[in-house]
């Protein structure tokens, strides 16, 4: 968060208000709808990368759409619809912008929805703070410190983030566990075998 | 463990791998001798070619590093107990995973202490990861000191208490050349029962030895007296090994050989014998300090001036009462040696005795145990009058699920055994006592008490103890 960006409340209000016709029916084989990968190439364009990723633009607009699919790529128009305010013109480096919106935008959909994004308010704020810690800005009137702490305190990416390191902490303290009880046994059926042979050969008393 | 099977001469030869054909000779005419006593368990070295390189490298180490220790350990030894931190379970739930060499030498006089009871109970946690099983050895003992065990140990390591055993030879003139042809030594045992058995020792350059048992049964005519002489001056083994009591059972019987020099344990051996002892024979009799967890430890000054201590390899201490390091008269306590399978740290031996720093005049620059609290030989008697010895009861008791315990023979006779047991499942109570009142030709009074040991310093377990008076 290198660079001051502009005032969070701005861009919640931008998020707020996000046309509903892009949060209409998505485009797939079924049925005609919005283009999300078209819509997306031309804000990445819009921002100065020649060349968005050609199958990840492709990816977002399936065969087929389940709900999963359906809520990533209605978050995906959301963080292109927040990249798309002129502030970012310029501003902005586009191969990061891409970046974040193939992974933190995607993390942030396994958590939340995208209509939550534009109608709660910790969940705009949420999408600003990511936007722009993402793009290396922090918000106008923050400090870096400020900012991080503000992201941490209301990120569910950043919670679901903890919960998943302790689950894996625990998984592998049980994993160790396990190994460590399953070479104890190894050593007490070596025990007792070996207690069944000869020894080796002492040269005094004990 | 005694097995009642003879071995085989072919057997003997199995776990002497690196025996050559002198060697295998030599071993034959122990085994077959006439008067050979009867075999009962099979033994070597078990030393692989890999074996005996690294025992020669510990040989000089071992000669190398002799110089002065401080309270604190040396750089090795913190080397080795932070990898033997994270190699352990048992000690990784105990110091700390992160334990560096740097954390432990700022913290060494605070880390908690091990014992016994931990070996005990916890072997299987005490291995560590990298511990190759596939060379475990056991060994069994009742130990002296109260807590029955199981040992596991790698023949490498016991291999190196003849280096050891050399080097405490050495500072009495004793030459501990040896040569494929010759008898190095006898480990002369007087009880009941125990394993015996001939071999020969790589460690000794494939010199004969033997473990052998003074008591007239084990011997093959009926003037035992006669084979067991002959058997002594046939070989004339340069060293006898053993403690007080078969010692002094060979004075009686009048053999021995021609020995350079006795080694006994430190189980404390009285002036009066050991001047006898040194007279009969005409040679060194040498304390040697050694514990079945530890290895050797010590060997007793040549200018009488306490213990020496002997491997270069692991560091000694004192704790008080509480835990807490002293200067004076203290629980030795041991870090380091060469059990793959049971790393010592900070381990309590439950023997007592004070470190003196200073330099000797004998001009073995290790310090010395002072006033080590040798444990005295406790004798027992049967109702039909025959000796019992601490080893005799040991043998028994090492059967059962014993963690602890305290056998002691009353002014008018009568036995006591106060145990705490390892387990809470059921186990064979009747039998034990079966076995001790065929011992004893006696009834012995059995007493469980689960806190035995527990009860703090004031509660220190005396394992053996006679109140009867011997004339």
């Amino acid at each position: 968060m290198k660079s001051e960006g502009p005032l969070l409340q701005y861009l919640m209000r931008r998020i707020a208000e996000m046309p509903p016709d892009l949060l209409a029916e998505l485009a797939s084989d079924a049925a005609p709808g919005i283009e999300a990968g078209a819509v997306t190439g031309d804000v990445l364009r819009g921002l100065g990368l020649l060349n968005p990723d050609r199958r990840w633009l492709e990816s977002l607009r399936p065969a087929k759409l389940d709900k999963t699919s359906r809520n990533i790529i209605r978050v995906t128009l959301v963080g292109g619809w927040l990249l798309a305010d002129p502030w970012f013109q310029g501003r902005a480096n586009p191969a990061q912008a891409q970046v974040w919106l193939v992974t933190v935008v995607r993390d942030l959909a396994a958590v939340t929805t995208a209509d939550a994004l534009v109608k709660d308010d910790d969940r705009r704020e949420e999408l600003a703070r990511l936007c722009l810690k993402a793009l290396e800005f922090r918000p106008q009137g923050e400090n870096a410190k400020q900012a991080q702490q503000r992201l941490e305190s209301i990120s569910s990416v950043e919670r679901e983030r903890v919960i998943a390191a302790s689950r894996e902490l625990q998984e592998a303290v049980r994993k160790k566990r396990a190994e460590e009880e399953e070479r104890a046994r190894k050593v007490r059926e070596e025990m007792a075998r070996k207690a069944a042979e000869e020894a080796a050969a002492k040269g005094t008393r004990e | 463990m005694t097995t009642v099977q003879a071995p085989t001469l072919q057997r003997l030869y199995e776990l002497s791998p690196t025996a050559n054909a002198e060697s295998r000779e030599t071993l034959a005419a122990l085994y077959g001798h006439a008067c050979a006593p009867v075999w009962n368990h099979p033994a070597g070295d078990r030393l692989q070619p890999d074996d005996v390189e690294q025992l020669a490298q510990f040989a000089n180490t071992l000669k190398a590093n002799r110089g002065v220790r401080a309270s604190q350990p040396g750089e090795s030894i913190l080397a080795w107990a932070a990898s033997r931190i994270a190699q352990s379970p048992l000690y990784r739930l105990r110091f700390g995973e992160d334990l560096s060499e740097h954390g432990l030498a700022q913290r060494w006089h605070e880390l908690p202490t091990t014992s016994r009871e931990d070996v005990a109970m916890h072997a299987d946690r005490l291995t560590p990861d990298d511990a190759p099983l596939e060379r475990m050895i056991i060994y069994r003992t009742a130990g002296t000191t109260g807590h029955a065990l199981l040992v596991p140990q790698d023949a490498l390591a016991v291999a190196c208490y003849l280096p050891l055993l050399n080097f405490a030879l050495s500072r009495f003139d004793v030459d501990t050349q040896f040569a494929p042809g010759d008898i190095a030594c006898f480990l002369v045992g007087s009880q009941r029962h125990t394993v015996t058995y001939p071999t020969v020792m790589a460690g000794w350059s494939g010199a004969g030895f033997c473990k052998l048992n003074l008591f007239a049964e084990e011997w093959p005519d009926a003037n035992a007296d006669s084979a067991r002489t002959k058997y002594f001056e046939h070989f004339k083994p340069r060293i006898l090994t053993g403690d007080p009591l078969s010692f002094a059972d060979m004075l009686d019987y009048g053999v021995g050989g021609a020995p350079r020099a006795l080694v006994t344990t430190a189980v404390a051996m009285s002036a009066a014998l050991k001047e006898k002892l040194q007279r009969h024979y005409r040679c060194p009799v040498i304390d040697w300090y050694s514990l079945t967890e530890t290895g050797p430890l010590g060997y007793a000054c040549p200018q009488g001036h306490g213990y020496h201590w002997l491997p270069h390899d692991v560091h000694l201490e004192t704790l008080d009462g509480n835990g807490r390091p002293t200067t004076g008269i203290g629980e030795i306590t041991v870090t380091g040696g060469r059990n793959p399978f049971i790393p010592l740290l900070r381990y309590r031996t439950g023997d007592w005795g004070r470190i003196d720093f200073t330099p000797c005049s004998c001009g073995d620059p290790m310090p010395r145990l002072m006033e080590l609290e040798g444990r005295s030989p406790v004798v027992f008697r049967a109702a039909n009058g025959m000796r019992v010895t601490t080893q005799d009861v040991a043998t028994v008791l090492r059967r059962y699920p014993l963690v602890q315990h305290r056998f002691v023979q009353n002014e008018d006779g009568a036995c006591e055994l106060t145990y705490r047991t390892l387990t809470s499942a059921a186990w064979p109570r009747g039998e034990l006592e079966a076995e001790l009142r065929a011992l004893l030709h006696q009834d012995v009074l059995l007493l469980e008490d689960a806190q035995l040991g527990n009860r703090g310093v004031a509660d220190k377990v005396i394992p053996y103890a006679s109140k009867m008076i011997e004339e």
